[in-house]
């Protein structure tokens, strides 16, 4: 299974890559449609949940800082846990629920049907067809959902501060930049680009792998939403680890 | 494919094929021979392998024993690129039709036409109006398969498997599902293909009326052997038990079943 | 495939050499697009060096004949295989073109 899941991303790399060097072109047209399904539909659901978590974690810091009367600090903990882990974090959890079940549930769906199979009796790579597209649109759309995500986030963390907590509205600002570093929003991007592939990955492997019928279909969808949120938080890990004691 | 292409005087041979599932043994020794412009028919209830036999042939499956030859080219040792290249020269009627649901019935047939050559648009368009036409849809091109009914989405994949004009046809089940005046415009269409145009087709089916009406060549398959083979008329007048209760559609006879019965009662009564 | 033109009682008449298929029938189409961008009133195929026509060739036809009814052009098709001709009876499309035996036959129904 693993060794499966190892070829598929392969081929797909391969395929992504491959006009480079003069193959056929991707799909454009499938891709814009999967970006627009993927990234566009998302943009709510993204954006809302950034809002609550930015809310959340300005008043849950405001809490702690105001027994060491540095309530100031606010500021700077909202903006970098925003651009170096709640913005990459929770976009990607809502883009799995959303999207990863969806592209398992489709190409689930495909393969019960036999189109899968119909697609190879007509000469028809199914990688090139139909993963590619959709790797590659949650490779594109994952990063920039996970940008609006984290603006929508500060912004969040910005409203709460001025509004309830009182602090200086430019103040906060000027505290938030200086807070962070170049380093922190490349590395929440990095992670965010890389969570697009396993999602991406793991929601095509699951669907292409399904068997028996509309039973089989839910069964992969379950699994392959478990598999992605674990191999996200894994990803997560390893990452943070490699950028803070190496990088 | 112009007729001196061929390679071999058999559009398809298959040789002592032999297909395992675990410990259960679905194929069994399977061989015949069809020559270009034929019609083969295979037959045999569900279960018996006859799918599984179809699958083996378009090379969706590898036997664990036994060869299979497309006009002179064994494919079971095929890797996916040259796989592909044999396939160029097959149509495919799955048993659901197999459309696919995102494009319109017209974007369905053109697919393999644009994915396998750089032909205009508009060539494609005619093509598809000539494949719809020939299976009794013409004006439907614009609907998407959910709004058409279950019969039709598999002429559309009639169409479809016709696009690129192929010299070999593979139709799992073609008539299940259709009306007695479809089944037999698709029966005619199946004939016709091969008489005019030298195509060769096989063509998976327990459809009795329309086995007899096609087949230029018979097997029938019981729990994964061939137990009958020949011409239609040699069908017919094979004396084999089995065959006799399939082809005239009897509950009682050596086909299980009846078989179970004692079996059943046991079960019934032990526990 | 070959494509070459000669012109009897000033009318063009086509030779095509060779299998119109989906991989030479952009050829046939690129060669058709001028003839009937020009007008040409009256154009005789002759096919009798085609072995084989797919679907593709038979569009490609479809969409000159299709572009010379507005001007009011005549296609008329010669010395078809009977093997060539059936891919045509299987669409039903003897009844739009025009097919002839041979050329003669052809050029005098293009006249009339």
């Amino acid at each position: 299974m693993l060794r499966a899941y190892v070829e598929l991303s392969f081929q797909s790399f391969v395929a992504i890559v491959s006009p480079l060097w003069g193959q056929r072109g991707w799909r454009l047209s499938a891709l814009f449609s999967q970006m627009v399904s993927i990234g566009v539909a998302s943009m709510p659901t993204v954006a809302l949940a950034n809002f609550l978590l930015g809310i959340v974690l300005a008043i849950q810091g405001a809490g702690q800082f105001e027994k060491l009367g540095a309530t100031d600090l606010v500021a700077s903990l909202v903006a970098f846990s925003v651009l170096r882990e709640i913005g990459p974090l929770i976009t990607a959890v809502i883009v799995i629920g959303r999207s990863g079940s969806a592209i398992t549930a489709e190409l689930g769906t495909m393969k019960v049907s036999e189109e899968i199979e119909a697609l190879n009796v007509m000469g028809i790579d199914p990688v090139k067809f139909l993963v590619v597209p959709r790797l590659l649109a949650m490779i594109i759309m994952m990063p920039m959902l996970t940008v609006l995500g984290e603006g929508v986030g500060l912004f969040a963390g910005w409203l709460i501060s001025v509004t309830t907590l009182h602090l200086d509205p430019v103040f906060y600002v000027q505290n938030s930049v200086a807070a962070v570093e170049q380093k922190d929003l490349f590395s929440g991007l990095l992670k965010a680009l890389i969570f697009g592939g396993v999602v991406g990955t793991v929601g095509c492997f699951f669907g292409i792998q399904v068997e028996g019928g509309a039973e089989g279909v839910g069964k992969a969808t379950t699994q392959s939403v478990v598999t992605c949120l674990t191999c996200m938080l894994a990803m997560d890990a390893l990452l943070t680890t490699i950028i803070y004691f190496i990088l | 494919m112009s007729e001196t292409t061929h390679k071999s005087p058999y559009a398809l041979e298959v040789r002592g094929l032999t297909r395992k599932f675990g410990s259960r043994t679905v194929l069994s020794d399977i061989s015949f021979k069809l020559k270009h412009g034929e019609i083969l028919v295979i037959m045999g209830g569900s279960g018996c392998g006859k799918s599984t036999l179809l699958r083996h042939i378009i090379g969706s499956l590898k036997p664990n024993a036994g060869e299979i030859f497309i006009d002179g080219t064994e494919i079971t040792k095929l890797d996916d690129a040259e796989m592909a290249k044999v396939r160029k020269r097959f149509g495919m009627l799955f048993q659901s039709g197999a459309l696919f649901n995102s494009m319109t019935v017209g974007e369905n047939v053109a697919l393999p036409i644009l994915e396998s050559s750089d032909v205009a648009p508009h060539i494609a368009d005619l093509v598809v109006k000539l494949k719809l036409e020939l299976v009794g849809l013409t004006g439907f091109e614009h609907l998407k398969p959910a709004q058409i009914s279950g019969g039709m989405k598999k002429r559309v994949g009639m169409a479809r498997a016709l696009a690129l004009d192929p010299d070999l046809l593979f139709c799992d089940e073609p008539t299940s599902g259709l009306d007695p005046v479809m089944t037999a415009v698709i029966d005619t269409l199946t004939v016709d293909l091969t008489k005019k145009l030298g195509l060769s087709a096989v063509v998976v089916s327990h459809d009795m009326t329309s086995c007899f009406r096609i087949a230029t060549q018979m097997i029938f398959l019981f729990e994964g052997k061939i137990v009958a083979s020949g011409t239609p008329e040699e069908i017919r007048a094979n004396p084999n038990p089995i065959l006799r209760q399939f082809i005239n559609g009897e509950a009682d006879g050596p086909i299980p079943l009846k078989l179970s019965k004692d079996d059943y009662l046991k079960r019934l009564i032990e526990s | 495939m070959q494509i070459s033109e000669r012109t009897e009682d000033s009318i063009p008449v086509v030779s095509i050499v060779g299998d119109v298929d989906l991989e030479n029938s952009p050829k046939l189409r690129a060669y058709l697009k001028p003839k009937s961008a020009q007008k040409t009133p009256r154009l005789l195929l002759d096919f009798a060096g085609v072995n084989y026509i797919d679907s593709s060739g038979l569009a490609t036809l479809i969409e000159y004949f299709q572009a010379v009814q507005g001007f009011g052009g005549k296609l008329a098709l010669a010395s078809l295989s009977p093997r060539v001709k059936n891919v045509f009876e299987i669409v039903r499309l003897e009844q739009i073109f025009s097919l002839h035996p041979d050329v003669p036959t052809a050029l005098a129904a293009l006249k009339a």
